[in-house]
């Protein structure tokens, strides 16, 4: 259950604490609901920011998100974790706001485009992929940073599969150019 | 599933982002309005100017200057007037009304049943009713006044059946709000009443009625104008008329601010009405809420901010929406119902909400009149901070009033530059002393004391050595923060030269060497250094101040100007926030020769009062920057000038000869005062003075041949007022005492002057002396001082606008337009 200080999010069944703590929220305990807030805010947030690289958007989408989640929270059915849950719906949101580029480029996937992202640092590759076009860099926030596979990126984005794939390729093909050059230049 | 989560490798370094607080302000808000869904929840600050307007003029103008009445208008021919016992209010008959002010009438181009606007009403007399018309006949012009009654009765053949009333409150739009009575078994002696509740004095309303029983439906309506409420004439109210939504009690131990349901609250808050118009004009402020409306048909609003302008938009939807940033410590937010369309809100105060604020101002207590009998001495430490003054532009700005502890007098009047003599030659600074007659107080004089520091050859200066200590936090990511700070650095950098060094130190979760000290020849490459700072990540201030200070000592150049920027929006989260830890940090590399300035940034998380607890134990200054302009002035004149200080610990000490004075009041430096034995001790901190600064402080006195009771003063038994029996020193009015060390030196100097007693009138004062006194006025009367007797500031206004000199002075245009501002924000809020 790898967690790290990133946006991702612990995935593992509900614990007792988190069910109670729905329970609590379920009843509009308003408590209860602040706390599962803040549990999930920060990586919320980070999340819909890669997605619209926009902090006054992201603010928005984690605002509405977290309305629908407490109004919609009986709805959920404890199939995966809340935060699974939560996710998708900040996904749902944020990714209204992204139009896709390039999105009828078809693209022959021959191979997957290398990059070893621990030789850069962190300050960069956040700055050259909050750079990337909004529909590659959704993509990439998705599958990259977030771990989900194209299928599932597809049916969240309603986009197409290879969409998803070939969005993925230029992504990655732009950042590693990107990357390359930033550090050519020093 | 359980791939979600895992970062490819080397993605998993990436920061985390925040969002900004007050989002689940704005969440719990609109759960808040799931559970009521029948209450519109709105903050804005009690006492905003605007709404107060309204809210007083419709209360206090219809409530109470207009009695209240019952307007009645007969339906039939019969104009007599039918008494309604069960309402005691007064009972005006129609033909005493007198006629609408501005009566909206049309002329019926059809017969008077043609159901037209303003035809049934138009004229009791000529109405000549035919018994096969519609039975329902109006009878009279009226005028209605909100709150009052209006009643209906029917005199004429009874009719079976049910008649509709409706009304069209506002313009003349049908699709509007309107109330429908159905009256069953309709007779003449059930009069039917219809509140007039929630009605804009400029609103022109319909009746509607349909009988049913007659074989065409017939309808019928009319025109009525209501009585002009004169909202005008009502804009002077008392700061103290509290509308009645303060519930102390209510407020939660965590400090977080709770929405207090209408019921809860004490006084009638039912007939306050806003228009769009007005809720557009009103304050932005921050959180978010909110949701539906009230009762009745009134169509929900929205309100939306208008991005960067700080203003309310409104949009006819099922939610209102405040997410602005301008937040008030310790003024109440409350909640009004506001129908938006066409002019009319029905506006009903449910609640108010205390904001869970963030920005924090030491409070001040205003110096009292001191008799040189009891304390000749009044001694203090100069300020040449400016902050104060910014604060105050940008609440007027925001159409905000300016929180009274943020008001820091010294810090207006020492904003702008006044045209002192140069220095003798040897000397670091002049002493300018001059006394007039006061211009808010005939009786009472005033005098000033000005200091110029010694302007020096910028080619020929120390060179610097700086280090940025710069907040890229996630609360510091927005346009008046970090891009305004990369700006502000570019512009000083661009005044370095070859021998500076500048170093970058960042902190946000941890603290960062962006730049290490780099000489300033290689601009380019500092400039590119500077564009790669982005914000994101919590605040850990006490660590990256530390690093900037080991830097900045590593680099030390000797002689130099030695010096941490800290850019922040004051926001400490973590580590060594505890103010007293910080202090001894500051005060220990001050020791060493690193001085500090702060820049505080944006607004919203701003920390007023600890930023200067800051500048004032580390020999520093301390800057309020919100617009790229106020960036250009303090870092391409008042850190460049700063860097270069001339004088270290300024004190000043002022000796007053109770001869001449009965009294004397400090105006301002409230934090600076320190005790008259701290003078001599040169352990203790003054303020510095930066090349070419001026530095400005004024005394109100009280002459000593004034018979005038000391404001505040205590009558001594053992001592005589004015018993000069042991002083002589003739027309000697003061001394004042000042002293200073020089940049680098830990003995001071002692400088003297004396002023006779001799004062001249305002009009014939310096020039500079006259503005200085306006910016005193104009800042005391905005810190409420008691001192102060102005219902306005017109007095102010017209020192300020004689004194600005004939050269266009950018500043001094700023203010007078900004007091211009203030005198329309503030005229709801003035003084008893």
């Amino acid at each position: 259950m790898a967690n790290t200080a990133t946006a991702s999010l612990t995935v593992s069944e509900p614990t007792i604490t988190e069910k109670t703590l729905l329970q609590r929220c379920l009843e509009g305990e308003r408590k209860a609901q602040k706390e599962l807030y803040q549990t999930y805010c920060n990586a919320m947030y980070t999340l819909a920011y890669r997605i619209t690289s926009d902090a006054d958007l992201a603010n928005d989408v984690l605002q509405d998100a977290f309305i629908d989640v407490f109004r919609d929270l009986k709805s959920f059915k404890s199939i995966g974790t809340i935060g699974s849950w939560i996710k998708t719906i900040v996904i749902r949101k944020a990714t209204k706001q992204v139009r896709f580029e390039n999105r009828f480029e078809r693209f022959e996937e021959k191979h997957d485009v290398g990059i070893s992202y621990q030789t850069f640092s962190s300050r960069l590759l956040e700055r050259e992929i909050s750079a990337l076009p909004e529909g590659y860099r959704t993509v990439f926030t998705l599958s990259e940073i977030e771990g989900y596979k194209h299928a599932e990126i597809a049916s969240m984005l309603n986009i197409s599969v290879s969409t998803s794939r070939t969005q993925l390729f230029h992504a990655k093909r732009t950042l590693r150019e990107r990357l390359k050059n930033e550090r050519d230049n020093y | 599933m359980n791939n979600k989560g895992q970062n490819k490798k080397g993605l998993n370094n990436l920061k985390t982002y925040e969002p900004k607080p007050e989002i689940w302000d704005n969440i719990e808000s609109a759960l808040n309005n799931d559970d009521k869904p029948n209450i519109v929840y709105w903050r804005w600050i009690t006492g905003i100017a605007a709404t107060l307007a309204i809210i007083f003029a419709v209360n206090g103008v219809f409530k109470d200057e207009i009695k209240p009445a019952i307007v009645e208008v007969n339906m039939g021919s019969d104009k007599s007037v039918t008494p309604n016992d069960t309402n005691q209010d007064e009972i005006v008959n129609i033909e005493n009304i007198p006629a609408p002010k501005t009566p909206k009438l049309e002329t019926p181009t059809t017969g008077p049943w043609d159901g037209k606007a303003g035809d049934a009403l138009r004229d009791p007399n000529t109405i000549v009713h035919q018994p096969n018309d519609n039975p329902v006949l109006v009878s009279a012009d009226s005028i209605l006044t909100s709150g009052n009654d209006v009643t209906f009765s029917n005199t004429n053949t009874v009719n079976t059946g049910a008649v509709t009333y409706s009304w069209d409150f506002g313009s003349g739009q049908t699709d509007q709000t309107s109330q429908t009575q159905v009256n069953q078994a309709f007779s003449p002696t059930t009069p039917i009443t219809f509140n007039v509740d929630n009605i804009q004095s400029t609103d022109q309303l319909t009746l509607s009625y349909t009988a049913p029983d007659v074989s065409a439906a017939y309808t019928g309506s009319g025109t009525f104008s209501l009585a002009t409420g004169d909202l005008d004439n009502k804009t002077t109210y008392k700061a103290s008329d509290n509308i009645g939504f303060v519930d102390n009690s209510a407020v939660d131990a965590d400090g977080v601010g709770n929405y207090v349901d209408a019921d809860a609250l004490t006084k009638d808050v039912n007939q306050t009405t806003l228009s769009s118009k007005d809720i557009s004009t009103l304050p932005a402020r921050r959180g978010g809420a909110i949701a539906t409306h009230q009762t009745g048909t009134l169509a929900a609003t929205k309100i939306t901010r208008h991005r960067n302008k700080g203003k309310l938009k409104i949009n006819a939807n099922s939610e209102i929406q405040i997410p602005a940033k301008r937040v008030v410590e310790n003024e109440k937010y409350q909640c009004i119902v506001a129908d938006s369309v066409g002019g009319l809100s029905a506006g009903r105060q449910l609640g108010y909400y205390e904001p869970n604020n963030t920005e924090s101002y030491l409070p001040l207590i205003e110096n009292e009149y001191k008799r040189p009998t009891q304390e000749p001495l009044s001694t203090f430490g100069i300020d040449v901070d400016k902050a104060s003054y910014a604060v105050m532009r940008t609440k007027i700005n925001g159409n905000t009033i300016v929180p009274k502890d943020a008001v820091r007098v010294e810090e207006f009047i020492n904003y702008f530059d006044y045209n002192y003599p140069e220095p003798d030659a040897g000397m670091p600074f002049s002493i300018n002393l001059e006394n007039a007659t006061c211009p808010w107080n005939d009786s009472h004089n005033l005098v000033r004391i000005g200091l110029k520091g010694k302007d020096i050859n910028y080619a020929e200066k120390q060179n610097s050595n700086l280090v940025f200590l710069i907040d890229v936090s996630g609360s510091m990511d927005s346009e008046n923060k970090l891009p305004l700070v990369k700006k502000s650095m570019k512009l000083l950098i661009d005044q370095m030269g070859a021998n500076d060094r500048i170093a970058i130190v960042t902190y946000a979760g941890a603290a960062g060497l962006a730049l290490e000290s780099t000489a300033c020849n290689e601009k380019e490459y500092i400039k590119r250094k500077i564009n790669k700072l982005d914000a994101g990540g919590s605040t850990a201030g006490g660590e990256g101040i530390k690093l900037a200070y080991n830097v900045a000592v590593e680099n030390l150049i000797s002689n130099g100007n030695n010096r941490v920027i800290m850019c922040t929006d004051g926001d400490f989260n973590v580590g060594q926030s505890a103010d007293s830890e910080m202090k001894k940090l500051i005060v220990n590399n001050r020791n060493k020769g690193v001085f500090i300035t702060v820049c505080g940034f944006g607004m919203g998380n701003y920390q007023d009062s600890k930023m200067e607890t800051i500048a004032d134990n580390g020999n520093g200054n301390y800057f309020y920057i919100d617009t790229y302009r106020e960036s250009e002035k303090v870092f391409n004149r008042e850190i460049r000038a700063t860097l270069f200080t001339i004088a270290k610990d300024v004190k000043i000490q002022v000796e007053f000869n109770p001869k001449h004075v009965k009294a004397y009041r400090l105006i301002g430096y409230e934090n600076r005062k320190m005790p008259p034995q701290d003078f001599n001790d040169d352990t203790k901190d003054g303020g510095e003075l930066g090349a070419g600064h001026t530095v400005t402080a004024l005394y109100e006195v009280i002459p000593g041949n004034s018979d005038e009771a000391i404001p505040g003063g205590i009558d001594l038994k053992y001592q005589k007022p004015n018993d000069m029996s042991l002083t002589d020193f003739g027309d000697e009015m003061l001394t004042v005492k000042l002293r200073y060390k020089q940049p680098k030196g830990t003995t001071s100097q002692l400088l003297v002057k004396t002023m006779t007693n001799s004062v001249t009138s305002f009009s014939t004062a310096s020039q500079d002396f006259q503005f200085a006194s306006g910016v005193a006025l104009y800042a005391q009367q905005l810190r409420q001082s008691k001192f102060i007797n102005q219902k306005d500031f017109t007095l102010a206004e017209s020192i300020l606008q004689d004194a600005k000199g004939a050269d266009f002075n950018e500043d001094r245009e700023e203010l007078l337009t900004l007091m211009k501002k203030a005198k329309r924000l503030y005229q709801v809020y003035t003084k008893e």
